[in-house]
């Protein structure tokens, strides 16, 4: 209860704070040059007192008074960026350390700012303080699912920039591994290439991607490119002739550091979780003997008669019932559906909750199945419990793959939204955007359903049959 | 004095918005769990923020439970959450179709677990 609750507290906060997020915004755009900009060997060990000594003669120069006059019609500086060296902590990097702060800066992609930049000081092999900017654009599911948070298994890009804001590189990684290495876009060419060598083919795309930099009111748009190569042969490397060289190290795969999320303490609360083995189980008291199986996928649409993902009922709802009826009239029935074991996180463990007698819906399917159909669907109903995901697999794809498991073919719940986020952005219609996700949906699944216009596809509402319980 | 009205505004606009559709629909997240129990713990139903469930039909399993436990000495469908009025962006809920949970009688887990030492079962766990 008390982690539910602070979840519950954050996430409130968060909306709040997005509604009152009023910022004013004018945009910019800045080209990149392609000269190469020697990187970091991060051999050295360097104090916060050595910053701060380098940041003080930093804001005693010209240049730095000149940029802080100017706004953002001269070079990017340092002087424009909004941080604290206070903030300062050292990051242990390569042989000898880097010191990081975050900066105001946010990342803007799809009208949604939800990437963030850090200013990473180092010190070269000559003594001298330097500084790249780093940027970091979580892929959208994965903000969601860490809420916000950076973790080892990051996935999105790391742009790095020099002191000049020239883009030197990064990496677009999948899951904290490293999936393509990210370059100025003036050396990209909108072309497929194939390099050979003995018995490897490589086949690389480049592709290009976007978003706006946001700080102390500037706006930058930013237009990089990457490399998505497929190797038919695991000895050659992707072609990285385009990347400074010390890019390829695992240097950067290793930065951001290893993010612990604190322990949970969950208290003792009542759930209706319930153990989907023991209410399998119970078909087996009934004879298979000439018995008749019924399988029926019950839908209860978000925003009802629309593939909508969130609307009057929320997100919506996918359960199955299922029931067994023996030669001697017998029958039971258990209606199940799929829930996340903590509603305030994208990614959490699966549980299996008893919709039975509870469940309104609005589009039913049912499904006559043989014996060895359906023991597989409650084979994969009682077996282990999937990882519950928001997006990529909730109660929508669970019916869906257990439906698949007895050989009944749903139409796919899965669609592109446009999902609505409250950003605050006044730029935006009330205060809010929208971004594109891939989802399984349970109104796309209800709709699919009503357009197949098939016999035993029920559009009209109903409650869910009480379920025999557990055995 | 116009400051004061103008901060007034800006907080009556934000309780309407985040009790308004698109914003409310996202109450999925951080919304109340609606939770309903009985006094021994053998019925159990959650709203899970509508996933599915609804008051509705909480109130419709525990009639089904009812008809399967007669013998039960309390047949009352008590509310496992307390009342926070102050959950600005739960408002929504007090004038909705479901208010009737609110009007419930609560009842807490360690009566429910007293309860059932009472009646010699086993306490609930997780």
């Amino acid at each position: 209860l008390g982690y539910k609750s602070i979840t519950m507290y954050k996430k409130s906060l968060l909306i709040i704070f997005c509604v009152l997020c009023l910022l004013s915004c004018r945009k910019d755009t800045m080209q990149y040059g392609d000269e190469a900009v020697n990187t970091a060997p991060f051999k050295e060990h360097l104090s916060v007192s050595e910053v701060k000594a380098w940041f003080n003669k930093e804001q005693a120069s010209p240049a730095y008074k000149k940029a802080l006059s100017s706004g953002s019609n001269s070079e990017f500086s340092i002087a424009r960026l909004d941080f604290d060296l206070d903030s300062l902590h050292s990051v242990k990097a390569g042989d000898g350390n880097v010191l990081e702060t975050n900066t105001g800066g946010q990342l803007k992609k799809s009208n949604f700012r939800y990437g963030f930049r850090k200013l990473v000081f180092y010190k070269d092999s000559a003594g001298s303080v330097h500084y790249n900017v780093y940027e970091f654009l979580p892929e959208i599911k994965y903000y969601f699912r860490s809420a916000g948070k950076i973790n080892n298994d990051f996935t999105g890009d790391i742009l790095i920039y020099d002191e000049h804001y020239q883009l030197r590189g990064g990496e677009k990684l999948v899951g904290g591994k490293l999936a393509a290495y990210i370059y100025p876009v003036q050396k990209t060419n909108e072309t497929v290439s194939a390099k050979k060598s003995t018995a490897v083919i490589t086949t690389c795309q480049n592709q290009q991607s976007n978003y706006t930099i946001y700080e102390n009111g500037e706006a930058i748009s930013v237009v990089y490119g990457y490399q998505v190569c497929t190797t038919y042969y695991i000895q050659d490397a992707i072609d990285n002739s385009h990347m400074p060289e010390d890019l390829g190290g695992g240097g950067l795969t290793n930065y951001p550091p290893p993010y612990t999320p604190p322990p949970l303490n969950v208290t003792f609360n009542p759930t209706p979780k319930i153990d989907p083995k023991k209410f399998m189980d119970c078909f087996g008291t009934l004879s298979d003997a000439n018995a008749g199986y019924e399988v029926k996928v019950l839908v209860q649409e978000a925003d009802p008669g629309t593939p909508n993902p969130h609307g009057e009922n929320f997100v919506g709802h996918v359960a199955l019932s299922l029931t067994k009826t023996a030669a001697n009239g017998q029958s039971i029935t258990q209606v199940v559906g799929f829930y996340p074991s903590s509603r305030s996180n994208v990614l959490s463990q699966g549980e299996i909750h008893d919709n039975g007698a509870e469940m309104d819906y609005n589009v039913s399917a049912t499904f006559s199945v043989d014996g060895d159909s359906f023991r597989n669907i409650i084979e994969y109903i009682g077996g282990q419990t999937p990882m519950y995901d928001l997006f990529d697999f909730n109660c929508s794809s669970f019916v869906y793959y257990a439906c698949m498991t007895g050989g009944i073919q749903l139409p796919s719940p899965n669609t592109t939204y446009g999902l609505t986020i409250p950003t605050g952005d006044p730029m935006t219609p009330m205060g809010s955007s929208q971004i594109d996700i891939n989802m399984d949906v349970p109104g796309q699944l209800g709709a699919g359903l009503r357009a197949s216009n098939q016999p035993n596809v029920n559009t009209n509402s109903g409650k869910s049959s009480p379920s025999h319980g557990p055995c | 004095m116009k400051g004061i009205k103008i901060v007034l505004l800006v907080i009556a606009v934000i309780i309407l918005l985040v009790n308004l559709p698109p914003i409310r629909w996202f109450n999925y997240f951080y919304g109340e769990d609606y939770n309903y129990i009985n006094y021994n713990g053998e019925y159990y139903c959650g709203e899970y923020g509508g996933k599915g469930s609804s008051f509705e039909g909480c109130k419709n399993k525990f009639n089904y439970y009812l008809e399967k436990h007669p013998e039960d000495v309390d047949q009352t469908i008590y509310r496992t959450f307390s009342i926070k009025p102050w959950q600005f962006w739960e408002w929504f809920q007090y004038v909705g179709k479901d208010r009737g949970r609110f009007r419930l009688p609560y009842i807490s887990v360690e009566t429910v677990q007293r309860n059932r030492i009472k009646e010699n079962k086993p306490p609930l766990k997780d």
